[in-house]
């Protein structure tokens, strides 16, 4: 009877070490992950060019940055309908397989370049003052 | 292989698409350890984007992640058959955590889904092991999983090209969330404990 309360006692005892280990770990995370998601300007709709990854596809990158599939094969310098769905980093290993992280750099300026090139949106007109 | 899981993940479900997502929350839910949250919350992004179609990415994503679901039910009831369900029918404690999860396991199927996501393989083999009925562990698990399909997969729609964040924020709140639960259930043992003694003198 007593060797099962002290086991009982135990596992009370290992359940609530493990909830102050995940609370403590978990909470400083989630405080970390919030203050990012405080400290970001929010813009859904308008990637940042840094934000590109190697695993992104080139279509992808020319949808979520709205520009021309073309001008991007262009100036990377590869063929367009075999490597439209490919990743960047399957792109440099194939085509630059001696500089790696080259695809992914070169993707990043030209889509900047692109931006920068591109003119600004016409603001929006004011909303009209509806009926009373 | 320099990318990660993740990355190899994530380049697939822009090649692929919506059969992409199915098939990873398929296999995580039956147990393989994929990025499922993280998927589901890109997916919603990518939909945003206008790369994917949000309704059959939810369709194909709902669909894969039941399937994955039944499938560790299957495994959990597979496993336990025989002598070993034999031997587990004599124990009194199997018999009684066994009446337990079938009279409140319906939160645990539920929330499992979607607040504490590392306890879903489990729960649907421990669902699967004590012969809970299939019908209402398919009725909670589904409602759970449309919460979670639409709760994350809305909130990557909502934040669009700052998906990552939010992905990262809810990654640790749902560990975070476990961590508080666990707690809990220290200080109720500490609380019945403290009342048995004032009984007990």
């Amino acid at each position: 009877m007593r060797q099962l309360s002290l086991q009982k006692n135990w596992v009370q005892i290992l359940i609530l070490l493990l909830g102050i280990a995940l609370v403590v770990f978990f909470g400083l995370r989630v405080g970390r992950a919030f203050f990012h998601l405080r400290g970001s300007d929010f813009r859904p709709e308008q990637p940042d060019p840094q934000d590109i990854r190697g695993w992104m596809t080139p279509a992808y990158i020319s949808k979520a940055f709205r520009l021309p599939p073309e001008y991007l094969y262009e100036k990377l310098e590869i063929s367009p309908p075999e490597n439209a769905k490919r990743s960047l980093q399957d792109i440099n290993r194939l085509y630059y397989p001696d500089q790696p992280g080259y695809v992914l750099a070169r993707t990043r300026e030209v889509v900047t370049e692109y931006l920068q090139s591109r003119p600004p949106r016409p603001p929006q007109p004011p909303e009209a003052p509806s009926p009373p | 292989m320099t990318e990660s899981l993740t990355e190899l993940g994530l380049s697939l479900l822009l090649t692929y698409g919506a059969p992409a997502l199915a098939f990873f929350l398929l296999v995580g839910a039956a147990g393989l350890p994929v990025p499922a949250s993280l998927m589901l919350v890109a997916a919603g992004a990518f939909a945003r984007q206008e790369f994917m179609d949000w309704r059959l990415t939810a369709f194909l994503g709902l669909t894969g992640v039941v399937l994955g679901d039944s499938l560790g039910f299957g495994i959990g009831r597979f496993i336990t058959r025989g002598r070993i369900r034999a031997s587990l029918e004599q124990s009194p404690r199997w018999e009684s955590a066994r009446k337990t999860f079938n009279n409140q396991g319906g939160a645990a199927i539920y929330f499992s889904r979607f607040l504490f996501t590392a306890l879903a393989v489990p729960v649907n083999l421990i669902a699967g092991g004590s012969r809970y009925p299939f019908g209402r562990f398919f009725l909670f698990m589904f409602l759970g999983e449309a919460t979670w399909v639409f709760l994350y997969g809305g909130l990557g729609y909502a934040f669009g090209s700052q998906w990552e964040l939010v992905s990262e924020f809810l990654s640790n709140f749902g560990g975070l969330a476990l961590g508080i639960v666990l707690l809990a259930i220290a200080i109720s043992f500490w609380r019945k404990n403290q009342n048995a003694r004032a009984e007990a003198a």
